[in-house]
């Protein structure tokens, strides 16, 4: 069983694939280059957690809160902003849906959004929003591969 | 006697690497197409330009059409070189 994280990582990948501007190009990849073709889509990953025991002792509960990062990439020769704010409000909703992503998580809210940023690094300019979603769950110290 | 340089003699396209290109839809220029390796966000791409004579084109080229190597891009910057007399367009596909 995988740890809770990467269960949560992957029911959010299942909740934002088939989205209207997105479609199936959700990737869970950041080692590797993307291509053109990929886009528009979505890069989903966990980002940093913050974990609080509910008391010291061999066996204990966490409270685990973890950063989930949703990227939208979009290249376009015109209305670039817009593409990402399309995105952007498909995400939001899909992940709104369902905050318990299945039963996995007691809580799932938007944490904030970065600044959209452009490049012209590319043959068509290309844009990224980043969101940032926090996602409250819990584990025992000695079975993070399951919600407690 | 003062050395004056023919700057179409660098764009050989007969026995050089330089091409022809459909600039603005009507005139046909030529220079040297080249596309570097682009990294945008994590997507790779190829990032292309085209280096001409400043002389066949617009001052302010950008938005103007370029048609080569079979594909057809807007000018989106230009840059002179120290001379004024190349200029590398900046090529966005459209």
């Amino acid at each position: 069983m995988p740890h809770v994280r990467e269960q949560i990582r992957d029911a959010a990948v299942t909740a934002c694939t088939g989205l209207t501007t997105t479609s199936t190009r959700v990737y869970r990849e950041r080692l590797y280059q993307l291509r053109g073709a990929d886009l528009p889509g979505l890069r989903i990953y966990c980002g940093a957690e913050q974990v609080e025991p509910d008391r010291l002792g061999a066996v204990h509960g966490q409270s685990r809160e973890l950063d989930l990062i949703v990227e939208g990439l979009a290249r376009a020769t015109s209305d670039l902003d817009e593409t990402l704010d399309d995105i952007a409000a498909e995400v939001e909703a899909a992940l709104a849906a369902d905050v318990t992503l299945g039963g996995k998580a007691k809580a799932l809210y938007l944490a904030g959004i970065d600044d959209p940023e452009q490049s012209d690094e590319s043959d068509q300019p290309a844009g990224l929003v980043r969101l940032k979603f926090r996602v409250h769950y819990r584990t025992l110290n000695t079975t993070p591969t399951a919600t407690a | 006697m003062a050395f004056t340089e023919d700057i179409g003699e660098f764009f050989d396209t007969a026995t050089g690497f330089a091409v022809n290109a459909v600039y603005d839809g009507t005139s046909t220029v030529a220079g040297f197409y080249g596309a570097s390796a682009g990294d945008a966000f994590g997507v790779g791409a190829n990032v292309p330009e085209f280096i001409v004579a400043s002389g066949d084109i617009a001052a302010d080229p950008r938005g103007k059409s370029l048609v080569v190597e079979s594909g057809t891009y807007s000018i989106r910057e230009f840059e002179l070189d120290l001379t004024g007399r190349l200029c590398t367009l900046k090529l966005e596909r459209v």
